[in-house]
């Protein structure tokens, strides 16, 4: 899960589709959640197996984009989901 | 895709009108001035459409709290130079066309120093570029005269 910046003349469409082709991807999420004049704020969730996290980052780059930050890592033989009960109690 | 503004088609005409009515008198090849013509809108409306996609691309660089220059990797700016290049192509093809067609007919109808047909299909075009912004068309047509009358009068003396 990663929170990203790109610029609003970027569709978001072309991003999914490049991130969907990255090697190790298998499903892509792109969620608008912050909108400006020039920068659109998003929620990115990629799945998949052995996922080329470089790529991932060069596509988000070539299209003008920022990785402000990298929300959420599962590594595993299974999807290890969160409580949040976890989170609320910190 | 590159998205073609109308205004560029009118405005690449307008210009090349203009620049033709004042270097015809002097320049008597018909090629060597279509080229000058054609190359000098071709090349000043590539670097000015240029020039715009960079600042835009500054703009967002200061937006997303990036180091400047960082987006001149990217494909958007591939994009912008992509763009840039097809829209001086289209205003350097459509000034070629307004130049023939001017040194083609700037000697065909002249009253005093005056190039009729040039002067008529400025002020045409003139009243089209008003549409652009809502503009007065008759101001927009007799500006269009004057500045012909004005440019082929310059032609002529120098």
């Amino acid at each position: 899960m990663l929170d990203v910046d790109i610029p609003s003349s970027v569709s978001t469409v072309e991003l999914a589709n490049r991130l969907g082709r990255v090697s190790g991807v298998k499903a892509v999420n792109v969620t608008v959640t912050d909108t400006d004049v020039e920068v659109l704020g998003l929620v990115i969730v990629v799945e998949g197996d052995n996922i080329n996290y470089d790529e991932v980052r060069r596509v988000i780059e070539d299209l003008g984009g920022a990785i402000r930050s990298i929300d959420q890592v599962v590594v595993g033989d299974y999807l290890l989901e969160l409580n949040p009960q976890l989170l609320k109690e910190r | 895709m590159v998205s073609i503004d109308g205004r560029y088609l009118v405005l690449g005409f307008l210009d090349s009108v203009l620049t033709t009515l004042v270097l015809g008198e002097t320049t008597r090849s018909t090629v060597k001035l279509v080229v000058i013509v054609t190359v000098i809108n071709l090349v000043t409306a590539f670097m000015a459409e240029y020039i715009e996609e960079r600042s835009s691309l500054n703009r967002i660089e200061r937006s997303l709290l990036m180091r400047r220059g960082s987006l001149l990797r990217t494909s958007l700016h591939r994009k912008a130079i992509y763009d840039a290049l097809i829209k001086g192509l289209i205003f350097g093809t459509v000034s070629l066309i307004g130049a023939l067609i001017t040194d083609l007919t700037m000697y065909l109808i002249k009253v005093l120093w005056i190039p009729v047909i040039p002067v008529i299909m400025l002020g045409v075009f003139g009243t089209l570029m008003s549409r652009y912004f809502r503009g007065n068309a008759i101001l927009w047509l007799i500006l269009y005269i004057v500045l012909g009358i004005t440019m082929s009068f310059i032609g002529s003396v120098i």
